[in-house]
């Protein structure tokens, strides 16, 4: 393991979606040496999964008109290294040396440096704390969609869609499209949201497109009969029970225009909107702040896309959710920045160069204030499920220890993980921090910024200590330690 | 946990105690290290203490209102080579000459019997049964419980900018006032060299970055602490599955940021050395790596004691590694030796003006404490 590949980088860039490919096609361009590193073995990441190279089935996908030339560019790029099936194990800082990146392929650790890091890792799916969510069986949308799309998988017997944003609604559609019936659509979308979120619509519909999408979805879903239930509230997960067969074993039980209703189904799937993914951010120290208006962790960044460490940028998704095309936008700004920095720009001729990325983002911004007051899950949901939810799943803890905690004076998420065990499992924390701070923050009237956001540590993702652990028997490490006692007197 | 465990009998003891942490309470070596409790290596003044601390971790219920998840899963020091078997009766005189801890020699067969999870190229071990593991989150909670109820102000967050003596009382500025007192105890752990140097009292202290890995939880494989007799290494499965494996591999500190990084060539020896000893372990999943910051002194002892300069100053820090152990055992003691004036005997040898500070810092010259 622990190969150091000698050469440093100028700019390495992690993840190869919008924003990745994007980043890497300007900074090539600007004269950068760059290496986009990729945990899935084709470039494209969520959205533009399946139109790279062999990937690409020539399969008909609605972001292929801008995707193909995208991957195209980034592909054809002069002087930049692509690095797909790498797995970010850790990052180290230049306190220590460049930026060095530690990467798992094969069960082989390699070490990449570079002058200047550019994290696009893109969104993950927000996880609420619904009544029955851990049961076995219980899918995600984005889960369903990557099964979907990666492997041509679709789900069999009947489906009930349960939760808010976007992607489900576009998940509906697509699993209609695919054949599956579709026993309910459960829209959890409070009405008051929707009287917010109405003020902002026109410049939504004048300054975006997934807002126009968006309208054109709900009339396919309108004729496709799909039965949809919208302001849908205490939502549950539940066993069909002492009869149940495998096409309908799970219930799924809500309430809606003020009466108790039960659904059952073969595949609940549920989903509560996308926040940024913030690990690989945290692991390298980057300062994350609470940003109501997800609500969710996203890092603090700059107009230019600067963290709060010199040596990091933060684009697309990952820097605050505002969607595939914007992605795009921030990716470029980010490494015209990062070329200015390693001095092959002046910052004059960033700003012309990145004029009209900044521009489009700007407008794109409006439609996702719009899509974000629709559709953020409401309070209830998010920070008051009944006592006997678990919320950290690994280590089964409840909201209810959780609160019994808090109102003892555990305050801060690190000390809450070190009493509780919640975010120390498999998930590494990554599913169950936010609810578990947000249960925290509701339960003392704290701000999240004062709960905190769990730490992260290496390994990013769990892996087997065969993976990182030296194989052939090599000498000690050559920095011998004081601290071994030998001496006897 | 010195800071704690004083703070706590000096109050149990009728004292008013203000606690001051930059951080929180348990924040670097003393919550986040790998819970081992067990007596080797230790220079020799440190054994009779040893032996008392076991005894106390036994009673942590009595102590702190917790056991604090000590279990006595026995340590296991396994011998690789011929050359550390004809060594380990030597090893084991040193320890019975100086406290009464019991080892006993393992044969292959008895470490088969014992451990049938190791590593068949073992060639036998030290097997001492009243050793083990504790929590060290769940030790800190109960201090902090403990302290909350014997009345010591617990303030975290806090910064000491400066501190000086005004006749005869102590003076501690912090960014919003001042805390007055007639005695002044320096327990700042790995930072404990800056305060001592501030105070005009230098006393060398390294910090180093200790490097952990713990796993998720694993079908059993080991029933003991295991360490090597020759080599780094600590292996322990706990109550709840999961897997600790450490040893004093060393990451990087960042003394401005008071974090750690992990060095990824030493930590990859670390965990093919434990794969090695426990085969079983290369498929357990390891869920996080990370290094506590830990003060080390030159002769691996801690300084314990009044100052050699100052009226009602007292230091305890660089405990080596082995401050978690120690603990509940220091803690009392220096409470008593502050309140009564007297230092008790088995806390005397790590006096400050001890000859084997002097011996290693000409054998081992050290760096300059890091502020």
């Amino acid at each position: 393991m622990a190969r150091d590949e000698a050469e440093t980088v100028d700019l390495a860039i992690v993840g190869g979606g919008p924003a990745g490919l994007a980043a890497l096609a300007l900074g090539a361009d600007c004269g950068l040496r760059c290496l986009l590193i990729e945990e899935a073995e084709a470039l494209g990441g969520r959205v533009l999964h399946g139109l790279d190279g062999a990937n690409d089935r020539g399969m008909p996908h609605p972001e292929a008109g801008w995707g193909r030339p995208l991957i195209a560019r980034a592909r054809g790029a002069p002087g930049a290294a692509i690095l797909c099936g790498h797995t970010l194990v850790d990052i180290t800082p230049p306190e220590i040396a460049p930026v060095g990146l530690h990467l798992l392929r094969d069960g082989t650790l390699t070490t990449r440096r570079a002058r200047r890091l550019l994290l696009a890792t893109g969104s993950a799916e927000r996880a609420v704390a619904i009544p029955g969510w851990t049961r076995p069986g219980v899918m995600t949308a984005g889960g369903v969609q990557t099964l979907m799309k990666g492997a041509a998988i679709v789900p069999d017997g009947k489906v009930v869609l349960a939760g808010t944003g976007p992607l489900l609604l576009l998940l509906a559609m697509q699993l209609h499209r695919a054949g599956v019936e579709i026993a309910a659509l459960l829209d959890t979308t409070p009405r008051r949201h929707v009287l917010a979120a109405a003020p902002l619509l026109p410049g939504a519909l004048l300054w975006g497109s997934v807002t126009w999408r968006g309208l054109g979805l709900l009339a396919s879903l309108r004729r496709a009969r799909i039965p949809t239930f919208r302001s849908v509230r205490d939502l549950s997960v539940d066993s069909a029970g002492p009869d149940e067969s495998s096409d309908a074993m799970h219930r799924v039980t809500f309430s809606h225009g003020g009466r108790r209703r039960s659904i059952d189904c073969a595949l609940p799937i549920v989903h509560f909107g996308v926040v940024p993914d913030t690990e690989a951010a945290r692991l390298a120290g980057c300062r994350v702040h609470w940003a109501e208006e997800l609500p969710g962790w996203a890092p603090v960044v700059d107009g230019h896309g600067n963290s709060t460490r010199t040596d990091t940028l933060i684009a697309g998704d990952a820097a605050g959710i505002d969607g595939a095309e914007a992605a795009r936008h921030s990716g470029r700004i980010a490494a015209a920045e990062a070329a200015v920095q390693l001095g092959k720009l002046s910052s004059l001729r960033r700003d012309a160069l990145v004029a009209a990325d900044r521009s489009r983002l700007i407008r794109l911004r409006r439609e996702r204030a719009f899509l974000n007051r629709l559709f953020v899950p409401s309070d209830s949901l998010r920070r008051r499920p009944d006592d006997s939810v678990i919320v950290c799943r690994c280590e089964d803890v409840t909201a209810g220890e959780l609160r019994r905690l808090a109102a003892a004076g555990v305050h801060h998420i690190d000390r809450m993980k070190a009493l509780t065990r919640c975010g120390m499992g498999t998930c590494q924390g990554r599913i169950c921090g936010t609810p578990a701070g947000e249960i925290i923050a509701e339960a003392t009237g704290l701000a999240m910024q004062t709960v905190g956001a769990l730490g992260v540590r290496a390994p990013l993702k769990p892996l087997p200590i065969a993976a990182l652990a030296e194989q052939d028997g090599t000498a000690m490490p050559p920095h011998e330690t004081c601290f071994v006692y030998t001496r006897d007197s | 946990m010195h800071g704690c465990f004083t703070a706590l009998h000096l109050a149990r003891l009728g004292a008013d105690v203000v606690l001051l942490e930059q951080d929180r309470i348990g924040r670097h070596a003393s919550g986040v290290n790998a819970g081992s409790i067990h007596h080797i290596p230790r220079i020799h003044f440190e054994l009779p203490l040893a032996e008392r601390a076991l005894a106390a971790w036994q009673r942590m219920a009595e102590i702190v209102g917790d056991d604090c998840g000590f279990r006595q899963a026995g340590y296991l020091k396994l011998i690789e080579t011929e050359a550390e078997m004809a060594a380990a009766d030597a090893a084991m005189a040193r320890v019975r000459r100086h406290c009464a801890i019991a080892e006993t020699r393992l044969d292959r067969e008895a470490l088969r019997d014992l451990e049938p999870g190791l590593s068949g190229t073992l060639l036998g071990g030290i097997w001492t049964p009243s050793c083990g593991y504790a929590s060290p989150a769940r030790t800190m909670e109960a201090l902090r419980r403990q302290m909350h109820a014997a009345g010591v102000t617990v303030l975290e967050g806090v910064q000491v900018g400066t501190a000086r003596r005004d006749r005869g009382t102590w003076v501690c500025r912090t960014d919003d006032r001042e805390w007055a007192a007639p005695l002044l105890l320096n327990c700042a752990g790995a930072w404990g060299g800056a305060v001592s140097a501030a105070l005009g009292e230098p006393l060398a202290v390294q910090m180093v970055a200790l490097m952990m890995t713990v796993t998720a939880r694993t079908a059993p494989l080991l029933n003991s602490v295991v360490g090597l007799h020759g080599r780094r290494l600590s292996i322990k499965q706990v109550v709840n599955g999961t897997v600790l494996i450490g040893g004093g591999y060393q990451g990087t500190v960042l003394p401005e940021i008071r974090d750690t990084r992990l060095d990824t060539a030493a930590l990859g020896y670390n965990l093919g050395l434990a794969q090695a000893v426990l085969p079983g372990l290369a498929g357990a999943m390891a869920l996080r790596c990370w290094a506590g910051i830990e003060g080390i002194a030159p002769d691996h002892a801690a300084y314990i004691g009044p100052s050699l300069i100052h009226e009602g100053l007292w230091h305890c820090f660089g405990f080596s590694t082995h401050g978690f152990y120690l603990g509940p055992v220091v803690g009392p003691l220096l409470a008593d030796a502050i309140h009564s004036g007297t230092v008790p005997d088995p806390i005397k040898p790590f006096a400050l003006d001890r000859p084997s500070l002097k011996r290693a810092a000409t054998d081992r010259p050290m760096a300059p404490a890091q502020s």
